[in-house]
C-alpha cells in the first residue's frame, strides 16, 4: 500500500493523489486535517507493528510498501489551534511522533525520511555535505562582528544575506546602510555570502530521473522578483552529480538549487529536502507528480 | 580551553565546569550566541572567533567542546525580544549544528542534523535500533484512541526499576554484566556515539534493552574522569 501524510489543499500533495488516482493504484491518504480522529495501536521492536486509522483509511503498517512525506507540525494545523485544548495537542503530537518515528525506519520506500530531511535546518551545516559531493558552494561567513562584515565585504564586493536555518527568509543584497545596524545588539550571529551572478536552476531529483527549470531573473531571490521560467537540460556530469548528492543525503526525492555562472561553473545553494516541485513544473510543462507517483508504486 | 556547550541553567554542566577547571573548561550557553564577536567562516574554521562565557576567544584555543544541548529552545532566550525568539532559536540550533560540525574542533558527542548533543533517536527508535542489531528489546507499546484525552502517552516501564550502563569511549560503566557491556557497546559504535547511557530491564545477562540517551551525568565523577583522558588527549 503507497501512503500519502499531509494536507489535500497542499499543492503538491494534491498533484501526488491526482497522480496517484490517475494511475489507478491503491493508496491511503493520511490527512492532517484529520488528525484529531486518528488513533493508533503500535508495538515496537526490531520493527513496528501496528495499525493507524483514521475516518476514511486503515493502515497495516507492515504492508505500507511507499510513504510520501509532506506532513506540517501538528501545533500548526488549523483542527489542533481550534480545539485548543491540552488533551487534543498531545493526542496530534503523539499521532505526529509516532508516524515520525515510523517513516525514520520503516523498510517501506520513505519519500523523504524525517531525518535525512533535517540537514535542510542547517544550511552551512548542509553546505559542507553539498561541497563533499563535489559541488562549489558560496563562500560564507556567520559573524556577529561589524569588522568581519566589512572585511568580507570589501573582499566580494557584492555579498547577500540570508537565513541558516529552515526558516523562510528573503535573500537581500548588503549594503553601506546595514552597518549602522552592527551599532546595536544582535539577536545571533547572521549568515553573509558572497554573491554569485548567474542563472538560476531548479534541478528535481526523483529516483535516478532528473527535471531541470532554468529561472532567469534580475532580482536578488528570484522567488520575490520577475522571472521567467524554462526546462533546460543540464551537462551529463551536472545531472550525475546532482543524483550523487541527492542519494548521499539519503533523499530519494530533492530540490537542488543551483546557480550556472557567466564563466560556465556550476553553483549549489541548499538542497530542499521537501520541494515544492509543482510551481516548477506548472512552469516548465514537466509532470513531476506523475514521476512521483509511478516512483512510489514502483515500490509495491 | 575545554567548552561545554550547554544552557546556563543546566546544573550538570556547571559541575563539569567546576571539575574540569584544571582543563580550562567554560561554559557557552545561547546567551553566548547573542553577544558580539562570533566569526565563523566553514572554509577557515580555525581562524574564527567564539564567545564563550561572555570572553572571546580564539578558535585556535578551544581544544575540545563537549555537548549537552539538543538545540535552542526559545524559553531560554528572554534576553531576546519575544517576536524574535522563534526565528532566533532556529537559526543559533542552524549555526551551532554547523560549528560543531566542523572537522577542526573536537566534539563529543559530534553532533546529527536532528539533535545537537549526538545521535538523537526517539525511545522507541532506541529499541528499533537495538533490535535491527539482534540486541534482545523489550517492546514498546505506543497507543492513542481515538479522542481520548490524556491516554496516548507511550507505554513503558517506570524509568526506576532500569539498570543503566553508561558508554564514555572505551569505558562501560554501571555493570559488571558481560552480556550487558557488550550490547551497550555494540549500540553505542552502530550510532557513532562516545557518550551514552543504556537502559535495561535490570542487571544480569537476562535483562532487556528499554532504552537509551546521549544525556550521561557529567556531574557523576567516574563519568566525568572517564572522558578526562580524551579531552585532554585532545588537548595534546
Amino acid at each position: 500500500m503507497i501512503v500519502v501524510w499531509g494536507l489535500e489543499d497542499d499543492a503538491p500533495v494534491a498533484g501526488v493523489l491526482r497522480a496517484l488516482a490517475a494511475l489507478g493504484v491503491p493508496f491511503a491518504f493520511v490527512d492532517q486535517r484529520e488528525v484529531l480522529a486518528s488513533r493508533f495501536d503500535v508495538e515496537v521492536d526490531h520493527g513496528f507493528h501496528g495499525r493507524l486509522d483514521g475516518p476514511t483509511w486503515s493502515i497495516d503498517l507492515e504492508a505500507v510498501s511507499a510513504v510520501y512525506v509532506r506532513s506540517y507540525s501538528a501545533a500548526d494545523l488549523a483542527a489542533v489551534v481550534r480545539a485548543g485544548s491540552s488533551a487534543d495537542q498531545a493526542h496530534a503530537r503523539a499521532v505526529e511522533e509516532t508516524l515520525l518515528s515510523w517513516a525514520d525506519v520503516s523498510p517501506a520506500l520513505v519519500v523523504n525520511r524525517p531525518s535525512a530531511m533535517a540537514s535542510n535546518n542547517s544550511k552551512p551545516y548542509q553546505a559542507s555535505l553539498i561541497r563533499s559531493y563535489g559541488f562549489d558552494v558560496p563562500e560564507t561567513l556567520v559573524t556577529s562582528d561589524a569588522a568581519a562584515v566589512r572585511a568580507f565585504w570589501e573582499r566580494h564586493g557584492t555579498v547577500v544575506y540570508k537565513s541558516m536555518s529552515g526558516v523562510r527568509s528573503q535573500v537581500a543584497r548588503l549594503t553601506a546602510e546595514h552597518f549602522a545596524r552592527f551599532d546595536t545588539p544582535c539577536a545571533c550571529p547572521t549568515q553573509f555570502q558572497a554573491y554569485v551572478p548567474g542563472h538560476d536552476h531548479r534541478v528535481h531529483v526523483l529516483g535516478a530521473d532528473v527535471f531541470n527549470c532554468e529561472i532567469v531573473s534580475d532580482a536578488d531571490d528570484y522567488r520575490y522578483g520577475r522571472r521567467t521560467m524554462r526546462p533546460y537540460e543540464l551537462p551529463v556530469e551536472i545531472a550525475d552529480r546532482c543524483r550523487r548528492l541527492s542519494a548521499g543525503l539519503d533523499l530519494a526525492f530533492a530540490g537542488i538549487d543551483l546557480r550556472c555562472t557567466p564563466e560556465g561553473a556550476w553553483v549549489c545553494f541548499e538542497v530542499n529536502p521537501s520541494p515544492g516541485y509543482t510551481f516548477f513544473q506548472d512552469a516548465c510543462g514537466q509532470s513531476i507528480d506523475m514521476a512521483l507517483a509511478r516512483f512510489l508504486a514502483r515500490s509495491g | 580551553m575545554l567548552v561545554l556547550v550547554a544552557s546556563e541553567h543546566d546544573l550538570v554542566a556547571r559541575q563539569a565546569v567546576a571539575r574540569w577547571a584544571s582543563l580550562d573548561a567554560a561554559l557557552l550557553s545561547p546567551r553566548d550566541l547573542s553577544r558580539p564577536g562570533w566569526t565563523y567562516a566553514p572554509d577557515d574554521c580555525g581562524r574564527g572567533y567564539a564567545v564563550v562565557g561572555g570572553r572571546r576567544v580564539a578558535m585556535s584555543r578551544i581544544t575540545s567542546v563537549v555537548t549537552r544541548l539538543p538545540c535552542v529552545v526559545v524559553e531560554v532566550l528572554g534576553h531576546i525580544a519575544r517576536d524574535d525568539r522563534e526565528y532566533a532559536a532556529a537559526e543559533m540550533t542552524a549555526f551551532l549544528l554547523a560549528w560543531l560540525s566542523d572537522r577542526e574542533l573536537p566534539v563529543v558527542n559530534r553532533p546529527t542534523a536532528t539533535c545537537l548533543a549526538g545521535p538523537h533517536r526517539r525511545p522507541e527508535q532506541w529499541v528499533h535500533t537495538a533490535g535491527q542489531l539482534g540486541i534482545p528489546v523489550q517492546r514498546w507499546h505506543l497507543r492513542a484512541p481515538r479522542l481520548a484525552p490524556c491516554a496516548n502517552e507511550p507505554v513503558c516501564p517506570p524509568p526506576a526499576t532500569f539498570a543503566c550502563v553508561t558508554i564514555v569511549g572505551a569505558c562501560c560503566l554501571g555493570t559488571e554484566d558481560a552480556v550487558s557491556r557488550a550490547h551497550a557497546r555494540r549500540l553505542a559504535e552502530a550510532v557513532g556515539a562516545m557518550l551514552l547511557n543504556v537502559y535495561f530491564t535490570g542487571h544480569g545477562r537476562d535483562a532487556l534493552l528499554v532504552g537509551a540517551d546521549v544525556w550521561p551525568d557529567l556531574s557523576d565523577p567516574r563519568i566525568a574522569d572517564a572522558l578526562r583522558p580524551f579531552l585532554t588527549a585532545r588537548r595534546q
